[in-house]
């Protein structure tokens, strides 16, 4: 038999999907756990959360966060840095410790068999760390390279710069990696001063996702972390970022570069603001899937660059707005342009169709992140880094479902500001000043690798 | 641990010669879609490097039935999520969808896989030139020692050997490329006969049969696809090749011909790889980090494809650091450890990390029907969990030891990726 593949196949069957249970407690420590049983597979995954990000790095002491992540697995409770690695390793568990601006945290996955003998570990990291000298001088040195390497990327230079300049000058401006300078002077004290200070269990979270009961759970726990009692430092928020100015545009050289790295975009408001939902939908049809009007017009139209996306990205205490890609070097001025006609194009001009599919995209694949332990923990890290309230997935997808095409448009209205964007191209200088139509950009500023400005342009 | 190993599918091939294996996981509301052609860079024609890849971006250009844009417009819309990739050996195209969508894609993928040709323009493929273009760009080009991969095949691998060049191709060929190209390539390539098909996640065995047989049954297939001559080849003097880049650190790699995938020495190389510089406590990475900090990384590892395999190993100087130098001290490492062997330590660490590697690795559908993909193209048995696995098991310090001394002390191939500025 034939069949007529004229016709789309409609979606047929039914979808059920229940939402996993958070079961959230405390521990005599002050430490506080939020457990999701997953019995599909005998793995468990744990997430330790601590409120230490770089946006607590003193003055002068950019990187001191990430340092102190870097030192904090190489030596504790006398095992040393390759005895601790030695061990993960043979109990086949995956840990891992990360900075942002505002955490650090440590990620550990293992079997259900070896979860015990990996808390125990983990626990002797956290709470009973060495920081010894030649440790904390091996990995100082190793991050002072690390920095340097930073200006081989093109594509990091452009992000952490962009960064720099929307945010400043508040403490989410500078790169959680650091400043080559402030990290050469940090000392073994001062390591140990932020440890104290910020290493402590009332103010952290730990998620755990996995095939175990709560009871076992809260075994493990207060036998391992019960000896953690720092009470750390009251943590006041100082938020202060300059307010935004008329469009300017930032070059960093980069000789003989094939692309220009761009990068796009000003400040917008907190994760956890009820607009966020319209955002998303906005942000979905302008540039945050493939499907997007950005993409559509940069790479199937005009075959600019090999991809471009948009987004809202949000830390604790505010967020950002931005647009990133990459385009050949002589194309760099028509993408920045194409890119300023979509973000004015779409305050005025929305359609129903396009509104329906953003919604139906949200709507649909909402299941689909719910599947490997590390999704189901990192949703929970959304919930618990934004202070978002418990039932936010479960009103997620009625969330949605009210906006509608004038909501997305109030959003445009009210959330991209083509007027007063920031931009950041790294890329051949001379190539692109050839182009660029002055009237149009009267603020051409060079900086350096660094952010320092070298002069206007 | 080896019950969760156990997957139970369902394989058939259809007449057209499309096999297809339905593998069933009600965990969840998904279903994976999962193709691989067997046709990869290797199957390129000389002067036509970079082709596989530049397809399959056309395959995603629309089809008789299916607008420009629209495979991924409506795999979107339906919430779903997909992509394709191309390596030396295959090509494959996914999406994960709500189970409730899986005729979708069988649609799409059947509609490009039978009916491609209708809707290729020209201005679709120097679109899709222009976006490979940049892709080039953006991953080798303008990526600090973005070229280290292609520069060590076209060098290690003779210019008659499929794997001579770069999957992603050379600039000058990807510009060269017309639609007779892509169209014969079409029809020497995508056919069902040259297709594996998995679908897996939350569905019923017949009811996805019948849908499979429905969308691909009346496909037709090509006559004959031609096999690729693999030239016999030994690398026969250490030669050493030197590539002046935008960056701040040299880097030294260095390259001996192994075993390909599966190959009975494969696993062995695998977890020597590992001993040597997987880990922190790894061979190399104690000795040139910890000890000597000569090193701002190292690693080693083994590539296995379908028809060869290469042994690695990278290392970063430390600022003011000779390479020749660290180059001295990976060899007296190597020396040491072909002649002592591995300890029991560290042949147990590797292999717990690789069992549970593989637990972890059953997480997601969408890379299940992959795996399972992959094994029953490479393997011919789709449940090739347990056999890969236990590969893993049999090595011992006996096959380590004579891996080590067997590939590592032939000839090699070494680049070095050194900063412009050092060029005198």
């Amino acid at each position: 038999m034939k069949i007529n593949r004229e016709i789309k196949p409609s979606a047929n069957g039914e979808i059920s999907f229940t939402l996993p249970e958070l079961d959230n407690f405390k521990l005599s420590s002050g430490l506080n756990v939020t457990l999701i049983k997953k019995d599909n597979l005998p793995i468990i995954h744990l997430n330790l959360l601590l409120n230490a990000g770089s946006k607590f790095d003193p003055e002068n002491k950019k990187g001191l966060a990430y340092l102190t992540s870097l030192v904090i697995d190489e030596g504790a409770a006398g095992l040393s840095s390759l005895e601790i690695d030695d061990e993960f390793e043979t109990l086949g568990t995956i840990f891992r410790a990360s900075t942002d601006s505002d955490l650090i945290y440590f990620s550990m996955l293992s079997l259900t068999d070896n979860f015990r003998k990996s808390v125990d570990l983990l626990a002797k990291i956290i709470t009973k760390p060495d920081f010894n000298h030649s440790d904390f001088e091996r990995e100082r040195n190793k991050l002072l390279t690390k920095i340097t390497q930073l200006r081989d990327d093109a594509g990091s230079i452009a992000s952490l710069l962009f960064e720099n300049l929307i945010y400043a000058p508040s403490f989410y401006a500078h790169p959680v990696i650091g400043k080559y300078d402030d990290v050469n002077s940090i000392s073994r004290d001062e390591l140990l001063n932020f440890y104290s200070n910020y290493f402590c269990p009332s103010d952290s979270h730990l998620i755990v996702v996995g095939s175990i009961s709560k009871r076992d759970l809260l075994n493990e726990l207060e036998s391992n972390f019960s000896c953690w009692k720092n009470i750390g430092k009251t943590k006041a928020s100082q938020l202060q970022i300059a307010e935004t100015s008329k469009k300017h545009l930032f070059i960093c050289n980069k000789e003989d570069a094939p692309q220009s790295e761009l990068r796009i975009g000003h400040l917008t408001n907190s994760r956890s603001h009820p607009d966020y939902f319209g955002k998303s939908i906005l942000n979905t049809i302008l540039g945050g899937q493939f499907s997007s009007r950005l993409n559509h017009n940069l790479r199937e139209e005009k075959g600019f660059t090999y991809g471009v996306n948009s987004s809202f990205d949000y830390n604790k205490e505010s967020g950002s707005f931005g647009i990133a890609t990459a385009v050949k070097t002589e194309n760099t001025v028509d993408a920045l342009n194409e890119i300023l006609i979509e973000m004015n194009r779409i305050k005025n001009d929305v359609t129903d169709e396009e509104v329906d599919f953003a919604k139906s995209y949200l709507i649909k694949r909402f299941p689909s992140l719910f599947q490997t332990n590390n999704q189901l923990s990192n949703n929970v890290m959304v919930l618990v880094s934004h202070n978002l309230p418990s039932d936010y997935f479960d009103r997620y997808l009625e969330m949605i479902e009210q906006c509608d095409t004038k909501t997305v448009l109030e959003m445009a209205d009210k959330y991209l500001y083509p007027e007063n964007i920031v931009t950041v191209i790294v890329g051949n200088k001379n190539e692109i000043l050839k182009s660029l139509d002055r009237i149009e950009w009267e603020q051409v500023t060079e900086l350096d690798f660094e952010g320092n400005v070298i002069g206007s342009l | 641990m080896s019950d969760i190993l156990k997957i139970n599918y369902k394989k058939f091939v259809l007449n057209n010669g499309l096999e297809v294996v339905l593998y069933k996981d009600n965990s969840l509301p998904l279903t994976a879609v999962n193709l691989w052609y067997k046709v990869g860079s290797a199957n390129e024609a000389p002067g036509k490097t970079g082709f596989a890849h530049l397809f399959e971006h056309m395959m995603f250009q629309g089809s008789r039935n299916v607008p420009k844009e629209k495979h991924f417009q409506y795999i979107q819309e339906a919430g779903g999520s997909l992509n394709g990739s191309t390596s030396l050996d295959r090509t494959n195209y996914y999406e994960t969808v709500p189970s409730d969508s899986l005729e979708l894609a069988l649609w799409l993928e059947s509609d490009r896989m039978g009916f491609l040709l209708p809707s290729l323009t020209e201005e679709k493929l120097q679109n899709q030139k222009d976006v490979v273009m940049n892709e080039r760009r953006q991953r080798c080009d303008n990526q600090p020692y973005g070229l280290a991969w292609e520069l060590i095949f076209k060098n290690v691998f003779p210019e008659n050997h499929p794997y001579h060049s770069p999957t992603i191709g050379w600039m000058e060929d990807i510009e060269k490329f017309n639609l007779d190209d892509v169209k014969q390539f079409f029809k020497t390539y995508y056919s069902p006969n040259n297709c594996s098909l998995v679908v897996a996640g939350n569905i019923e065995y017949s009811s996805a049969e019948k849908s499979v047989r429905k969308y691909f049954e009346e496909i037709n297939s090509s006559e004959t696809i031609p096999n690729v001559a693999i030239p016999e080849f030994e690398i026969k003097l250490n030669s050493e090749f030197v590539h002046y880049d935008n960056v701040q650190l040299p880097r030294i790699y260095l390259v001996w011909k192994s075993d390909k995938l599966y190959g009975i020495d494969d696993a062995s190389l695998d977890m020597t790889a590992d001993i040597l510089g997987g880990s922190k406590n790894s061979r190399l990475n104690k000795r040139l980090h910890f000890d000597l900090d000569l090193v701002q990384d190292v690693s080693c590892f083994q590539y296995s494809a379908n028809r060869e395999g290469l042994f690695v190993i990278v290392a970063t100087a430390k600022p003011g650091v000779s390479l020749d130098s660290i180059k001295a001290e990976i060899f007296n490492i190597l020396e040491k450890f072909k002649s002592a062997g591995p300890e029991q330590q560290e042949i147990l660490k590797s292999k717990n990390s690789n069992n549970s590697t593989f637990i972890y690795s059953l997480q997601k559908i969408d890379g299940l029907a992959d795996q399972i993909n992959g094994y029953n193209c490479t393997l011919e048995e789709p449940n090739s969990f347990i056999y890969d696995l236990e590969r893993y098991t049999l090595v011992n310090e006996e096959t380590i030891k004579f891996v080590s001394q067997n590939y590592l002390s032939k000839q090699f191939f070494e680049l070095r990726i050194v900063p412009k500025n050092e060029n005198k």
